[in-house]
């Protein structure tokens, strides 16, 4: 009845901000922290529609308008409430909320109507990406939530850094979006050549989605080419392999938006869009098979990449893109429901990690790097034992949210795919490696970190992590391994959208699975125990011992430098100008005349050519007004006498 | 009346007048010359009026002569017209000191 309010309570709450009606003033933090906890608990209020017994099953749709493109054509646009978006919106409310209130006590009081502005926004975006049945109206979420990143990743504009990096996601983000379009307007000219509907309504897709399967080009079907289509858009936005470099230089924005944005919510639009258009990925074999290559590929770069980074916010991210690969594998083998519980996992854990870095750092005056923290478990108790709970979230420790999730991935991976089930776990002992190194070096140790003496954490800010951390211990709960016999809560929930396996009792190879994971974090623990524990000693070992293989891994592979190199012609501030690039320059010479010669001839050619013509005319014009009487009155001579010819050769006779 | 010569005729010197002062006005040079012209023309159209009132078959008593009642108008308002543009044509010759047609193309954009 009220779905609508969700979006616009944030909405109109961002435009209020951004007007600075509120002024700076505290005030205007707790107005945006309350219109998200006012979508919070609307969502709630929408439970029940869910659990009433209906022919559309555990759906709830609300009608809003219909979109007149043409008198015969309109588009209908609705909002739909189902298992996946109800639990989306959840998170993104809730964490939401949990950081909007720790934002209170992160940011400046002078930045507040900003923020909160740019913050509000994301969320009402986000929102309306979940909600939408369209796939039209979701774009437009998908495009502002891009564009509320970009507003906040660039929050600290004062710096051309921030600015780059805030461009860089903007653009990556396009490249991606590219793919979604086209896919989309794949779908709109089938369906539209099909039934004469102009409509890309997730339900009316699915019940045709028989309609793809129709040849393609070549050995393509349709649906692979769809599929791929619309990956690419996934990639962009979820970080995935070939666009994944806009998430690490994502972190020159605020903590809180690191949180927010950029681990528990928008990073996860594509897993959504990869669960909410699961018909079209289980359709293609190739386009499955594609997914689940990227995400192991991802996983493991994120978490090998992640191993030498000395930025605390960049480990974070690389995790970020780790983790995000254990979701599109998920996708990828078509466990979708296991995939959307990982990302509320991952959602409440992620937060919790950046939310106390995010106290780390600001206890450590703005400073980013780890190797200057060190022995702060004495200085933020409580952060401390926040991290611990994430960290072993994170890897994957029994009793905590992230258990479950990342081992349900792992299980289905052992009993399916094998060879990539170990890749996988390769990939859970690199994430335990950085993770417990990172820990080690900012909490531990007898390096003595250059902090703020008066700095004690807010309530403010203390209250959401606490929340964080209770949330990780009950979340887990609600998807247990079949062998404990508790009630399956979340699995059946998601099953009345997505297809969902029930109720398979392997205890044996449950336990095995789950046994083989927690051996392998254990090892990545202890290793990172007993390398890290007094300080990055190993890290320069390393680097000295094998220059190589430290720089590969530290410089990301060398993929950040190769798609500069190919992409991106002009100098850049944090460049060294004295680099040989005599290739970069030839390459560009060449463009440059080319783009020269277009400049000259076409564009200038257009516009002189759009010049010439009313010269001409006018020449021609002025030939005729010359102030010679009797030429005037040749012409009027002329013209009476083609006037009177006219009347005579026609309309006399056709009057007769 | 017997008519000597039909209408056409009539019509027929009214137009050769007619387009013999037109080509008058069109082509001579001299501003005096096109008044000539233009009183040709008036001409053309007085001899007009009068042959289609004396071939007119039916024609009311009171409108018997309307056809020579305008031609002696179309003499007077060429008289008139004639003086009108004379003394244009000579306040024209004491600016550009000539009567000239070509030469006087002041009136140009």
């Amino acid at each position: 009845m009220y779905l609508f309010y969700i979006i616009i309570l944030p909405l109109i709450t961002a435009v209020l901000l951004r007007w600075h009606v509120f002024d700076n003033k505290k005030s205007a933090g707790v107005i945006a922290c309350c219109s998200v906890l006012g979508s919070f608990v609307v969502v709630l209020l929408h439970t029940r529609y869910l659990f009433m017994a209906g022919d559309s099953g555990a759906m709830y749709f609300e009608k809003l308008w219909e979109w007149k493109i043409l008198p015969d054509v309109t588009m209908p646009f609705g909002l739909r409430l189902d298992a996946i978006s109800y639990v989306m919106c959840l998170l993104v409310t809730f964490v939401g909320f949990l950081i909007h209130v720790y934002s209170l006590g992160y940011m400046k009081l002078k930045e507040y109507s900003r923020y909160f502005s740019y913050l509000n926004l994301f969320v009402a975006m986000m929102l309306l990406l979940v909600l939408s049945d369209q796939l039209l109206f979701m774009f437009i979420g998908w495009e502002g939530v891009g564009l509320s990143s970009f507003l906040l990743i660039g929050f600290y504009h004062q710096s051309h850094k921030n600015m780059n990096a805030a461009k860089k996601a903007f653009i990556v983000n396009r490249i991606g979006d590219l793919g979604l379009l086209l896919a989309m307007i794949l779908l709109l000219a089938i369906y539209f050549l099909e039934s004469g509907q102009f409509s890309l309504s997730v339900l009316t897709l699915e019940t045709k989605a028989s309609l793809l399967q129709a040849p393609g080009i070549g050995d393509f079907t349709l649906i692979g080419i769809v599929g791929v289509l619309l990956f690419f858009g996934v990639c962009g936005k979820s970080a995935q392999m070939p666009l994944y470099m806009w998430l690490p230089d994502a972190m020159a924005g605020p903590t809180p938006v690191s949180a927010l944005m950029h681990a528990a919510s928008m990073v996860t639009a594509g897993i959504y869009l990869m669960s909410r258009m699961h018909f079209i990925f289980d359709g293609s074999v190739f386009v499955s098979h594609l997914v689940m290559w990227v995400g192991v590929i991802t996983a493991l770069f994120g978490s090998t990449v992640a191993i030498f980074q000395r930025d605390i916010k960049k480990i974070l991210a690389f995790s970020t893109i780790s983790q995000l690969g254990y979701m599109t594998l998920a996708c990828g083998i078509g466990a979708y429901g296991v995939a959307l519980f990982h990302v509320l996992t991952h959602g409440v854990f992620k937060a919790l990690l950046f939310l106390s870095a995010g106290d780390v750092i600001k206890a450590c005056k703005g400073n980013q790097d780890i190797y200057l923290m060190g022995n702060l478990r004495h200085k933020l108790p409580r952060t401390h034992v926040m991290f611990w709970m994430g960290a072993l979230s994170l890897v994957g420790i029994f009793p905590l949210a992230g258990y479950f999730s990342k081992d349900l991935i792992l299980f289905h991976l052992f009993t399916n795919h094998f060879g990539v089930y170990l890749l996988a776990l390769l990939g859970v002992f690199f994430t335990s490696c950085y993770i417990f190194r990172l820990l080690y070096l900012v909490f531990y140790g007898n390096r003595q970190a250059d902090t703020n003496q008066e700095y004690r954490t807010p309530i403010t800010m203390l209250f959401p992590m606490v929340i964080l951390s209770i949330l990780l211990l009950m979340l887990g709960w609600l998807w247990v391994p079949s062998f404990l016999h508790l009630p399956e809560v979340l699995p059946e929930f998601f099953a009345t959208v997505l297809p969902v396996e029930l109720g398979h009792h392997l205890v044996f190879k449950e336990l095995i699975v789950g046994l083989i994971s927690t051996v392998f974090a254990a090892t990545g623990f202890f290793l990172a125990r007993k390398f890290f524990l007094y300080g990055p000693k190993a890290d320069f070992w390393i680097a000295k011992r094998y220059p190589r293989f430290y720089r590969l891994l530290s410089h990301q592979y060398y993929l950040d430098e190769l798609y500069y190199k190919a992409f991106v012609f002009e100098n850049h501030d944090d460049r060294d100008p004295n680099e040989d690039n005599a290739f970069t320059n030839s390459v560009l010479h060449v463009v440059a005349v080319f783009k020269g010669l277009i400049d000259r001839y076409f564009i200038d050619g257009l516009v002189h050519w759009f010049a010439w013509i009313p010269m001409f005319l006018g020449s021609v014009y002025a030939k005729i007004q010359n102030g010679q009487i009797q030429s005037y009155l040749r012409w009027i001579t002329m013209g009476s006498l083609i006037s009177l010819l006219y009347w005579f050769l026609w309309i006399s006779k056709a009057g007769q | 009346m017997p008519a000597l010569f039909s209408l056409q005729s009539y019509l027929l010197l009214s137009a050769m007048l007619f387009v013999i002062g037109l080509i008058i006005v069109l082509t001579k040079n001299n501003a005096i010359q096109i008044i000539m012209g233009i009183e040709l023309i008036f001409n053309a159209a007085a001899i007009n009026f009068v042959a289609f009132s004396c071939f007119r078959p039916h024609l009311l008593d009171t409108l018997q002569m309307s056809g020579q009642v305008i031609a002696i108008f179309v003499i007077v308002v060429a008289a008139a017209d004639a003086c009108a543009a004379l003394a244009i044509i000579l306040s024209l010759f004491r600016v550009f000191k000539t009567t000239r047609i070509q030469n006087i193309n002041r009136l140009k954009g």
